[in-house]
């Protein structure tokens, strides 16, 4: 719920009409999210990933390098992503979950939710996941799936 | 977890490829790279056009290996020879004379990254990797003396996971071939000649988080690894491979399936082992350290001891049977692995000298176990601080020394059958270990279980210190601004070196730990030095490329010294 922190007027209307949705999600990790409560396109904004690319490159680039390719930090974008991504089947809730609670890895945690929200959605949109009107949310990111992956081949 | 398929191509086949076709081969198939970063690979006289080979011989024998501590012209096996020992016989660099010690060859390598090879010297000849840099990483062979290049063999990685920073630790040299792993999990042997490869086995999966960093051991035509990712859900081994043909003849799973462990939680229970065995031929033991359980900060899930995770281990080499093993920490939740090799030597116990294997542990105590049987004989007085060592992390937080990287972390200890002092480098980092989130289980996903971070304005430093084996006590204990972390060399001209984070690279009196010379090489030194002997002149080499995990100064050289030659 940390990451609701950020959300401004839309977002606050935005939850009369998520909750429920949010609240399945939460209690049946394996149900499909309702699909009534998701958006159309995507589930980040645009300005969420244009701001997330100052952060990862301030903070998360000396590892998995400025074009995400990874060095000593994985690739979080291209076949190397691909790859994870179909071996875990990881959920945009878990690797949200993972990202703001242990990365950076010299400072796991030390960035705002704000931030740790701009970083996801700029990797988002560098895989190519859609963007949309709603800012990243908790209801947002179980409407996501990574799977296929639509990214650099 | 593991997806065994030998892949061979034969030496033969290798000769006909052009050099673009070798290149393309050698990679894990990608369909699309990243692009390499041209501005990196840059320094290092690449002499791959000219059909370069090694111009003495490399045919290195068991019997070799086994006496290059007593001959100390070659540095053989790592640790020179199957006792870790790193110990030189030479003494033409001496106490007396250190202070005259000089660079005589900066080799860079075009790779920066964290460094932590230790160079191989066979017959004049130099063999060392390089970390990964852009998903590439190299073995070069070079003029021991000179430093100039012989051979490159570049290697492209697929998918790594790794935890730590992109390294790798070195190859080994045994009949004429070179040895080693790439991060993506690959054991290869090359030819020492040319570097053209031989064969390459896949030996562990990187999808579900094993890497590759360490340097295999050979003995008796079997190759012996075991593997990194002990962040990860998965279950640690060490394995024996056919020197000839890369299959796997034996492997051994360090969770024991049966007791210690609370339901199937054996089965992702860590334990890796991380750095290069020991081999004792007499007993026909090989014999390793063992680390963390996983998750590594969460043990609520894991009731029991968790054996055979932070131990000591030996198990029979015809089989891979468990002989025995001695547990240094039972249900770690503080990341204290046993990690930095095991070290053979003789020690006293009940007034008689028995042969002894010891770890220097995490905790900052150093085990001394019998070697015959795995029981405890001694451990140390603390090398480090402790505080609070063992409390239970608590949602708040609770600080205690050692840190999550110890007391001792992987660098390689080295011991003298003179002082019969073993010299440890250890550090102090105050840190905070905290139960603040829950492990998560996803295969493949690194799995720390909560977080361990340094305290602010904490302590932080390291220490370099040498341990009379027969008793425990500390000989001396020296301390350095930087937690230090690469690896240590003892030589017979009583001479200990060791390397700081800053750029450092120090030379003290083995016997009263008195500093006598150091030379500043700008990145970090943080691999382990050695040495060695070309026509008649001894030499001492050392990696400086700093450090990722410590955040050490980066570089790529690989610094070559020996006292100035008398001109007539």
């Amino acid at each position: 719920m940390e990451t609701l922190r950020k959300q401004g007027s839309l977002m606050k209307l935005r939850r009369y009409f998520c909750v429920a949705s949010a609240v399945c999600a939460c209690f049946g990790a394996s149900l499909p999210p309702a699909r009534a409560a998701c958006p159309s396109s995507g589930i980040y904004m645009p300005a969420e990933a244009n701001a997330g690319q100052a952060d990862f490159d301030a903070h998360c680039a000396s590892c998995h390098n400025a074009d995400l390719s990874g060095n000593a930090g994985p690739a979080l974008t291209g076949p190397k992503f691909a790859s994870y991504l179909n071996f875990t089947k990881i959920t945009p809730p878990q690797l949200q979950a993972f990202i703001t609670s242990q990365m950076p890895a010299d400072a796991p945690g030390s960035l705002t939710a704000p931030q740790y929200n701009d970083i996801f959605a700029y990797i988002l949109s560098f895989n190519h996941y859609p963007a949309g009107q709603d800012p990243i949310s908790p209801a947002g990111l179980n409407c996501l799936s990574l799977l296929p992956y639509p990214g650099p081949k | 977890m593991q997806k065994s398929k030998p892949k061979t191509i034969s030496a033969r086949t290798l000769t006909f490829l052009s050099g673009t076709a070798l290149a393309l081969s050698l990679g894990v198939a990608q369909a699309a790279d990243p692009p390499e970063n041209p501005g990196v690979e840059t320094g290092g006289a690449l002499a791959r056009h000219a059909a370069p080979a090694v111009a003495g011989t490399i045919d290195v024998t068991d019997a070799m290996t086994a006496d290059s501590a007593k001959t100390g012209t070659n540095w053989l096996a790592t640790g020179q020879g199957y006792s870790n020992q790193r110990f030189s016989p030479l003494t033409g660099i001496n106490a007396g004379n250190v202070g005259r010690l000089a660079a005589v060859a900066i080799a860079q390598t075009g790779y920066t990254a964290s460094f932590e090879t230790t160079p191989i010297v066979v017959n004049g000849t130099m063999f060392i990797t390089t970390p990964m840099v852009n998903s590439k990483q190299a073995v070069i062979a070079m003029d021991a003396a000179t430093g100039t290049t012989i051979w490159t063999y570049t290697y492209s990685d697929g998918l790594t996971q790794i935890c730590c920073g992109p390294v790798n630790r070195g190859v080994t040299v045994s009949g004429g071939q070179v040895y080693f792993l790439s991060l993506d999990n690959n054991l290869i042997d090359l030819d020492a000649q040319t570097g053209q490869m031989v064969w390459k086995t896949n030996v562990a999966d990187a999808q579900a988080g094993y890497s590759e960093t360490m340097v295999p051991q050979v003995y008796g035509g079997q190759v012996i690894i075991g593997s990194a990712g002990g962040e990860w859900p998965l279950r640690g081994f060490i394995a024996s491979y056919d020197a000839k043909s890369g299959t796997q003849t034996w492997r051994w799973n360090t969770t024991d399936s049966e007791k210690s462990w609370q339901g199937d939680s054996w089965k992702t229970g860590g334990g890796t082992v991380w750095t290069t065995p020991t081999i004792d031929p007499k007993l026909g033991l090989v014999i390793f350290s063992t680390g963390n359980p996983n998750p590594d900060l969460d043990g609520s899930k894991r009731a029991g001891d968790n054996l055979y995770t932070d131990s000591i281990v030996a198990l029979h080499l015809k089989d891979g049977s468990l002989a025995w093993y001695y547990q240094e920490v039972k249900h770690d939740v503080w990341d204290y692995d046993a990690v930095s090799n095991v070290v053979l030597f003789n020690a006293m116990e009940n007034g008689k000298m028995v042969p002894a294997a010891g770890e220097a542990g995490k905790t900052a105590f150093f085990y001394i176990v019998n070697r015959a049987t795995g029981k405890l004989i001694r451990r140390s007085e603390p090398f480090d601080m402790q505080r609070n060592m063992f409390a239970q992390p608590t949602k708040e937080g609770v600080q205690s020394l050692p840190g999550a990287n110890g007391g001792s972390e992987w660098a390689p200890p080295a011991y003298s059958p003179l002082t019969r002092d073993v010299y440890v480098l250890g550090m102090n980092q105050l840190m905070t270990f905290t139960t603040e989130n829950a492990a998560g289980n996803i295969p493949g996903q690194i799995r720390l279980g909560s977080t361990f971070k340094n305290v602010e304005h904490g302590i932080q430093n390291g220490t370099f210190t040498a341990i009379d084996v027969n008793t425990g006590k500390i000989a001396w204990n020296q301390t350095v601004p930087q937690p230090a972390m690469g690896g240590a060399l003892v030589t017979a001209g009583n001479l200990a070196f060791m390397g700081e984070g800053d750029g450092w690279f120090d030379a003290f009196n083995a016997k009263t730990g008195q500093k006598l010379w150091h030379f500043f090489l700008g990145a970090g030194v943080n691999a382990p030095p050695v040495a060695y002997q070309v026509n008649g002149r001894e030499y001492i080499a050392v990696a400086a490329g700093g450090n990722f995990q410590m955040t050490y100064p980066l570089g790529d050289v690989l610094a070559i010294f020996a006292l100035p030659q008398m001109t007539h």
